[in-house]
């Protein structure tokens, strides 16, 4: 009996021995988990504006790609016009007029397809040369083809970039998903803080990690970043010009 | 028979980005009756009020997805015949298979083409 009773006692030790080191060991677990817990809604949060930051760059994108297919509906109209003229033997003055506009219309376009803008551009300047100085019409007709088919191309390249543009769509679909396993996580480890009665922010000292180093960098790119205009009007107080 | 380019056409798409791709692109294939919905539901409503010949829709919306309209749509006497294209990221072949049995038209993963969706469009419209 009594060599029962003491190995009950020590197994009894034993075990309180092992809750006592669980008990530390969640307290000293306490403080990070309550800390990213606290850090969650602010991850999720940064990450929703992720999908609103790309919303609105794909969204600029999409407006000057729109700006240059319209542009280039214009300039085929154009050449189409001219083609037509000049089989018909009309005024060739006229089609140099034509060719000029759209030649001005391309230059307009050149910032944003340069290289592709520029033969273009240079095709079309040969075309409204050979009209004006009254040279063979039969050239000039080939190179507003060539241009239209450069047009063409372009148009295809531009559809392109727009449907390249779905990537916005993935992303944001994707980033729905780990919001959701964010807030899933977040819910977790509050309910893990309730039941232990774990040490929550404020009442106990700050656990300094990567993760909140990273979100204070991210705090501020929103809260304390400066536009340039404001950038450029301190600069101006300091004698930058 | 081939598709009417005056034919109204709605696209449906909780993201507006898509929204705006495949109006883009249907717009260069020449269908300017472009109309939007964000969601199955508001998709839904548009269509009752008639004169749509074909429908664009994503899957995953909030409200209403885009597999439930299509059985709604698909449910009613009025727009039941309309063409329904789904063009969504749910690639698994259970979504497609489920799609095909609630009554798609065709079927578009993303990310996709122009060529892609003028491919459907001639295979629903021939």
């Amino acid at each position: 009996m009594a060599e029962a009773n003491g190995h009950l006692y020590a197994e009894l030790g034993e075990l309180a021995r092992y809750l006592d080191t669980t008990l530390r060991k969640l307290d000293e677990a306490g403080a990070p988990i309550a800390t990213m817990s606290g850090q969650l809604p602010q991850a999720a949060s940064h990450l929703e504006g992720l999908t609103k930051l790309t919303e609105e760059g794909t969204h600029e994108v999409m407006r000057l790609t729109e700006e240059l297919q319209d542009s280039h509906a214009l300039i085929a109209g154009m050449l189409s016009k001219a083609v037509v003229a000049m089989g018909k033997g009309q005024n060739t003055p006229c089609v140099a007029c034509l060719l000029r506009e759209s030649q001005q219309l391309v230059a307009q376009d050149d910032k944003h397809l340069i290289d592709s803008r520029q033969r273009l551009a240079g095709t079309l300047t040969q075309a409204a040369d050979t009209l004006t100085k009254g040279q063979n019409g039969n050239c000039a007709a080939c190179a507003m083809t060539e241009s239209l088919r450069c047009l063409a191309q372009d148009d295809k390249r531009l559809i392109e970039i727009m449907t390249a543009l779905s990537f916005q769509d993935l992303v944001a679909q994707r980033v729905k998903k780990l919001t959701t396993i964010i807030h899933d996580v977040e819910r977790k480890l509050l309910e893990l803080v309730v039941v232990f009665g774990l040490k929550h922010e404020g009442t106990s000292p700050e656990v300094k990690t990567d993760a909140s180093d990273m979100l204070k960098q991210l705090n501020a790119s929103n809260s304390t970043a400066m536009k340039q205009n404001l950038v450029d009007d301190i600069l101006g107080k300091f004698g930058f010009n | 028979m081939p598709a009417d380019p005056a034919m109204k056409i709605l696209v449906v798409d909780d993201m507006s980005t898509m929204r705006r791709i495949v109006k883009n692109i249907l717009k260069q294939l020449g269908f300017i009756n472009v109309e939007e919905a964000e969601n199955g539901q508001e998709g839904l409503t548009k269509l009752k009020g008639g004169g749509f010949g074909f429908v664009v829709s994503d899957w995953n919306m909030p409200v209403m997805t885009g597999i439930e309209m299509l059985r709604a749509i698909r449910a009613d006497e009025a727009i039941k015949a309309t063409p329904v294209l789904m063009v969504t990221a749910e690639a698994q072949q259970e979504n497609l298979i489920e799609a095909v049995k609630a009554g798609v038209s065709n079927y578009i993963v993303k990310p996709f083409t122009a060529e892609t969706l003028q491919e459907k469009i001639n295979k629903i419209f021939p």
